[in-house]
């Protein structure tokens, strides 16, 4: 009985350290241990407003458009946008309405149009303003739940009041192709168009009192394509046709002028021979560093776009 | 009484059947010489978590620091140690692992992590020490806004010819 439990102790031990030691020997070869990164992408908003030059005297409205990457504009929920300005207390809310999304800038991203009212700005961030300056103006909000802010850098102004700005532009200059963006049943792809003329005036003996009126003319050539189907057989057919737009401002809401720079909000239409008249609810142009900008649309730019129309000659004169 | 012995009798059986091998080693008297390798224990721990916070597409976080641990028993083990990541995920959309960086030097150069295991350290980190590692991470443009996170698995294998004892 003890020599066979011998053998079978003799077998059963070695058998049994060979297990352990192989156990123990791949379980110590290797170790795994693992940790968690985390990270919570917001979206980056690039903002830009209008007018460059905010004027606190103004009855009129800041507008906006904040652009994302990593959202979309309509992701915005407009009822916590608000801005700010660095260094200074108090917030002001966007307008709920009007609010519109469009590829404003025309770089293939929808961009959310939000306005604030200027009068806001004055009495909930500048309450005490003194001296012109550049102010970095801040709107933030929420998207998809994540919040964002972006950041435009715009001078503020408290202007005394003018009696009378007069503004002139006489000689033709040729745009740039693509200056002349947007106009609505117009091709506009491939086009040359010359700036002829620009001239008005607005009469101001208080905000509340506001009259002028001005125009810009433009004139050029649109090359366009006509696609034919005869019998089946398809055609295709480039023609180019010259184009005379007029844009009349005539009803002002909001202009003031500073320097060489003249900013005006209001409406008016749009003549486009041939063509047709097209109402501008919305008509604003700005006069800055010998360039001015023209826009109109329903809301803003969605129908008419100039920017970077050289006036250089354009002569302000100011009657206190 | 004749039960009771019968019952005692086949107990006894049933145990000596069941339990050979105990029964022999408690009564066996011959010797046996066993040998064992003493195998040299290692572990490896990692932390903390990576929590680079608030970031926006094409935005770089600020470098984090993960301490790496050979935890194990040997001052003499040599060892090799590996890093590897998987996927960022948010549960909706995905970001590529090699936008996580990491950095032996602190900061000086950086290496895309990789799903497969890579050799960090020079493959030896000593027993019972740590070595630190930074991590970073870049979002792409335009990576849609989410709540993201990723794995980052850390190997230690041990030398398979410990020493004998």
């Amino acid at each position: 009985m003890t020599t066979r439990n011998s053998r079978v102790a003799i077998i059963t031990l070695p058998v049994l350290a060979f297990f352990i030691l192989f156990t123990v020997i791949n379980a110590e070869q290797s170790h795994d241990q693992t940790i968690t990164a985390s990270t919570a992408i917001h979206p980056n908003a690039t903002v830009y407003c209008e007018p460059r030059v905010v004027n606190l005297n103004s009855a009129g409205y800041l507008t906006c458009f904040i652009e994302l990457e990593g959202a979309d504009a309509s992701d915005i929920d407009v009822s916590t946008v608000e801005l700010s300005v660095k260094g200074k207390a108090g917030f002001v809310n966007a307008e709920l309405s009007p609010t519109l999304i469009d590829d404003f800038n025309f770089n293939g991203i929808q961009d959310l149009m939000v306005e604030f009212k200027i009068s806001e700005i004055s009495n909930n961030i500048f309450p005490s303003f003194t001296t012109p300056a550049y102010f970095d103006f801040v709107l933030s909000g929420i998207a998809k739940g994540f919040d964002f802010s972006g950041i435009d850098v715009l001078y503020v102004i408290k202007p005394q009041s003018v009696k009378l700005v007069r503004y002139l532009r006489l000689d033709a200059k040729d745009l740039g192709k693509g200056m002349l963006n947007r106009l609505n049943d117009l091709d506009l792809t491939d086009h040359v168009a010359t700036f002829n003329d620009f001239r008005g005036y607005f009469f101001l003996t208080t905000d509340s009192k506001l009259h002028g009126q001005s125009t810009f003319y433009f004139q050029g050539n649109v090359k366009t394509q006509n696609n034919l189907n005869f019998f089946g057989l398809k055609f295709s057919r480039t023609s180019t046709t010259p184009i005379r737009v007029l844009a009349y401002m005539d009803k002002m809401n909001d202009c003031f002028a500073f320097d060489q720079y003249v900013h005006c909000d209001g409406s008016g239409f749009l003549l486009i021979k041939p063509g047709k008249r097209i109402n501008l609810n919305h008509f604003s142009f700005e006069i800055k560093d010998g360039k001015a900008k023209i826009e109109g649309g329903e809301f803003f730019n969605d129908i008419l776009s100039v920017t970077d129309a050289p006036i250089t000659n354009i002569k302000i004169k100011y009657w206190a | 009484m004749e039960k009771l012995l019968e019952k005692i009798a086949i107990g006894i059986m049933v145990l000596a059947i069941a339990s050979p091998v105990v029964l022999a080693v408690e009564t066996h008297t011959d010797s046996v010489i066993a040998t064992a390798n003493v195998v040299a224990l290692c572990g490896v721990e990692a932390s903390p978590d990576i929590v680079f916070g608030d970031l926006v597409p094409s935005q770089t976080s600020t470098p984090a620091t993960v301490t790496v641990t050979n935890d194990g028993s040997s001052n003499t083990l040599s060892s090799d140690v590996t890093v590897e990541g998987t996927p960022w995920n948010d549960g909706t959309h995905t970001m590529a692992i090699g936008q996580t960086q990491y950095s032996e030097d602190s900061g000086t150069t950086w290496a895309a992590l990789t799903g497969s295991p890579v050799t960090i350290f020079g493959g030896v980190i000593s027993a019972a020490s740590s070595k630190p590692i930074d991590f970073e991470v870049t979002i792409p443009g335009n990576q849609p806004v989410g709540l993201y996170s990723q794995t980052i698995t850390f190997t230690l294998s041990c030398d398979t010819t410990p020493p004998q004892v």
